[in-house]
């Protein structure tokens, strides 16, 4: 596995959170949103294990609602579990972010 | 929404491969995901004029990637169970297996052969030609046509005719003529007990007969218990006459 598919995989489950922080999704909505953001998604299926996930994990829950277009609609949205770890995740991922580009300019140098 | 034929069974298909890809991980409930791909695809699709056609199913299926790359970096970790993690490693096995029309065609032969050597090692071979045919089904990494599809069957509905007839009549096996009072009350209660089995747990059996029984719902489940209190009432009035 290459580290691109590697560092994307570990931020998709980051970005997964962060759309849905404050706001209440169905699953294709989430994909649509992530997929405005280049190189973020490559293969959309793998939104859906992660959202299974993170459900069973209790960071997200679900709700079904009719839908004028078609069959009930599943909403994903985040518990209060659910925006703990997201902050946890965002520090963890500023502070590396912080360090690597601390190394990378010291590196420049 | 309409679809054409080929569209139907190939998205049955790719929903099959959804389960499989997914039922290694614990967390992930395999029903819940291909709730959301359903979901997925009658977003793209749903206003298309007419029936949903083969190439436009496709063209979304590409954007969704194949199933088996979405390991979401949870499986191999620590915490992962024992046995959690000697399937997904039976699986990386499986897919290792995958290949051309040679083998499919090996596979008949194969298949033929542990038929004619029931007696000895027809029951390994069998295994072996059944646990190939499964992987290439679900784990080969280049397309499968819909001819190699129909020689790959082969195996798995050999030895998916034998898992039902197995279940189906167990008590037969056991007790013998089907046309005593004694026969016919224990294949009724052994059909009652089995469809109230199988329409709690469809998943298993759509995973035991996988693919041919996609379509299987609680509601078959419960005719097979409609079958058995119907053999049972026979009993009862054969015993009383």
């Amino acid at each position: 596995m290459s580290w691109t598919t590697q560092l994307r995989k570990g931020a998709l489950e980051l970005a997964v959170l962060n759309v849905l922080n404050g706001d209440r999704l169905y699953g294709y909505d989430i994909v649509r949103r992530l997929r405005e953001h280049d190189g973020l998604v490559i293969g959309e299926g793998t939104i859906y294990p992660i959202l299974s996930r993170l459900r069973s994990e209790g960071f997200l829950r679900t709700t079904l609602e009719e839908s004028p277009d078609g069959p009930a609609r599943k909403y994903y949205e985040m518990t209060a579990a659910g925006r703990e770890q997201l902050r946890a995740m965002n520090a963890d991922w500023d502070r590396l972010v912080q360090s690597v580009e601390t190394l990378r300019h010291a590196g420049a140098r | 929404m309409n679809w054409t034929p080929e569209a139907e069974q190939r998205f049955e298909s790719y929903k099959g491969r959804v389960r499989r890809a997914v039922a290694g991980n614990p967390t992930v409930d395999p029903d819940d995901v291909v709730q959301d791909i359903q979901a997925h695809v009658d977003a793209e699709l749903g206003a298309a004029s007419g029936p949903v056609t083969l190439g436009a199913l496709e063209q979304v299926l590409e954007t969704l990637g194949s199933p088996t790359q979405w390991d979401d970096g949870q499986a191999g970790t620590d915490r992962e169970p024992l046995g959690i993690r000697a399937r997904r490693l039976l699986r990386q096995m499986q897919a290792g297996l995958a290949g051309d029309w040679g083998l499919p065609v090996l596979l008949v032969v194969l298949t033929v052969v542990s038929l004619f050597l029931m007696r000895s090692v027809g029951l390994v071979l069998l295994a072996l030609a059944y646990l190939t045919a499964r992987s290439l089904l679900t784990r080969s990494t280049v397309p499968l046509g819909a001819d190699q599809r129909k020689v790959i069957l082969v195996p798995i509905a050999v030895v998916a005719a034998l898992i039902v007839g197995v279940a189906v009549a167990t008590p037969l096996l056991i007790m013998g003529r089907p046309r005593t009072v004694p026969a016919m009350t224990g294949l009724g209660v052994w059909w009652i007990l089995l469809g109230l089995a199988a329409s709690r747990e469809p998943k298993r059996v759509r995973a035991a007969l996988f693919p041919l029984a996609d379509w299987f719902e609680p509601s078959h489940g419960r005719l097979l218990m409609l079958f058995g209190a119907s053999l049972l009432g026979l009993a009862f009035v054969t015993a009383v006459m």
